[in-house]
């Protein structure tokens, strides 16, 4: 589904990613790790095509349509209809736009680029309903400005309420337990569990182990200044939970 | 000059069999209301609807007053707009908002054509309360100056206004607000967006006179430029003379969040319409604030474009 061959990048002239090789099938669950500033967060800005950063060496093959097509061209939003997910580790707020009207956008979106029938709002908010009462979320959420005054928690939350929504088949997601407690971590992992098929897969980019309970890796990489210094199965998570980075990036 | 509802531009039809003074003069289609009835001495639930408008190439001048007896309750929109690029309007709003009276103004400038000069004084009384909300949705030459006078005291004014220019187009706004009774409070707010080439001014002033003690006054100009080309001038001002006051005053001027554009982006909103999107987010703090149902159904295919 997805084939990066030896990626560079930057942000402002600094070099972050430098030479990063991976592949993912659908089906599988991959989980990225590494000490601060390795670049896992650039890794899923520059798949998702924030345009801060900027890919300087390197291929990022795609999936669409069978066909393995790099995604440089695709805009952002192009991306996101071809099935690219991000959760952001930080989701932003946006004043004024009302997350009903935000999601409801999104999902028609999608839906005219797929070409199927587009959902008016009252039938929109029977079907986000089921989704909402899995996440834990009162409906009270869909009339309040996007991501405003959310608490951490329920930032995320949203997150993987919109990944529902859209139900893509590349989910990229960016510290998603970061700053939950371990209730909603646990609903969070339940919404990505659930998500998971054989169409799909998921990369998880996360700085502890944590959150790896939840949602079982197929494999583990450990990210170091901008390369995959290491991979794995789940048990490499495990040891670097036990050992720290160290052991690795010493090597 | 008397215009009929067939000859208004079509988003104006919302109005008909409402409350409509064309120029400061009656639409006979309506209620019996005259315009000495401007003199609010009942409160009234339903809006009166002021409409300034130019039909043919001219210099126009016009005055309306309006007084808000002791404790009534009234709404009143005032809605400007002209077809007629050659055309010129001046005009000129007096209101008087008595004891404990209290009025709700909202004041369109629709997308105008030619050029317009409007004048607005206002007086509040003791306990009196004035909102007002002002959109201004462009024009070539568009210059609105307000004036507020708070003059008993507990007397309160509040103003949101909301500019979109694009193009060419220019719009000048200067507020002033004299407290000049004790604890008199006042908030303003306006926020512009200007495109392409426009250009907005905006010049607010405070002013506190010794004796409006313990008065609450707060000014704020937030200013977003979507394009290179696009300028704004903000002077916030403050000229306060009692030494028992709350008092702020400031001005923002950026672009478009990058970081909000990308979010609705990477969720498949193209950026076109993510751009519309945060706009429309940015205005909908100031429309939020417009209470007659009526005006909101007017405002609605407008602000799809102007708003």
């Amino acid at each position: 589904m997805l084939e990066i061959k030896n990626l560079h990048a930057k942000i402002d002239d600094k070099e972050i990613l430098r030479g990063i090789n991976l592949k993912v099938n659908a089906g599988e669950v991959h989980a990225i790790m590494g000490p601060n500033g390795s670049g896992k967060s650039t890794l899923s800005k520059i798949l998702a095509g924030h345009p801060a950063y900027e890919k300087t060496e390197g291929e990022v093959l795609y999936q669409i349509n069978g066909k393995y097509k790099s995604i440089d061209e695709l805009e952002p939003s192009q991306r996101a209809k071809e099935g690219i997910f991000l959760g952001f580790q930080y989701p932003v707020e946006i004043p004024g736009v009302s997350n009903i009207s935000f999601l409801m956008t999104a999902f028609n979106e999608l839906c005219e680029a797929q070409g199927v029938e587009t959902m008016k709002e009252e039938e929109f908010r029977k079907y986000l309903k089921p989704k909402l009462m899995s996440l834990d979320m009162n409906e009270s959420f869909l009339e309040r400005s996007v991501n405003e005054g959310f608490s951490g928690g329920e930032k995320k939350k949203n997150e993987i309420l919109q990944m529902m929504v859209l139900n893509p088949r590349l989910s990229l997601l960016d510290e998603t337990d970061s700053g939950l407690d371990v209730d909603a971590l646990r609903i969070v992992a339940q919404g990505v569990n659930t998500l998971k098929s054989k169409r799909n897969a998921t990369i998880l980019v996360t700085h502890y182990q944590r959150l790896l309970n939840y949602i079982q890796p197929d494999f583990v990489h450990i990210l170091y200044q901008g390369k995959i210094v290491k991979s794995g199965d789940k048990n490499l998570a495990l040891e670097v939970e036990e050992k720290g980075y160290d052991w690795i990036t010493k090597q | 000059m008397r215009m009929m509802f067939q000859e208004l531009p079509e988003y104006l039809f919302e109005l008909k069999n409402k409350v409509v003074f064309f120029n400061g003069d009656y639409s006979p289609e309506m209620s019996d209301l005259k315009l000495q009835d401007l003199e609010i001495k009942q409160s009234r639930t339903d809006a009166i609807n002021l409409l300034h408008f130019n039909q043919e190439s001219q210099i126009h001048e016009m005055a309306v007053s309006v007084v808000v007896r002791s404790g009534c309750k009234a709404i009143i929109n005032e809605i400007h707009f002209s077809i007629d690029h050659h055309s010129e309007h001046h005009s000129l709003t007096q209101i008087l908002v008595e004891n404990g009276a209290k009025l709700t103004h909202h004041q369109v400038i629709a997308p105008y054509q030619g050029k317009k000069n409007h004048k607005a004084h206002v007086e509040v009384f003791e306990q009196g309360q004035y909102q007002s909300v002002l959109l201004d949705m462009g024009g070539n030459d568009i210059r609105v100056e307000e004036t507020i006078e708070l003059k008993g005291p507990h007397a309160n004014n509040q103003i949101d206004g909301l500019i979109r220019l694009k193009n060419q187009e220019r719009s000048e706004h200067i507020i002033q607000v004299n407290h000049l009774a004790p604890e008199t409070t006042s908030q303003q707010k306006y926020k512009t967006m200007v495109d392409n080439e426009s250009r907005a001014h905006f010049t607010g002033k405070i002013y506190i006179a010794k004796v409006a003690q313990k008065s609450d006054s707060a000014l704020m100009n937030k200013n977003l430029l979507l394009a290179k080309k696009s300028h704004v001038l903000s002077l916030p001002q403050l000229e306060i003379f009692a030494d028992d006051v709350k008092c702020s005053h400031g001005s923002t001027t950026g672009q478009l969040n990058q970081e909000e554009l990308f979010y609705l982006e990477a969720r498949g909103i193209p950026k076109q319409q993510a751009q519309e999107m945060l706009l429309s987010g940015y205005s909908s703090e100031i429309i939020n604030k417009i209470t007659d149902a009526d005006l909101l159904k007017i405002l609605t295919p407008l602000s799809r474009t102007h708003l």
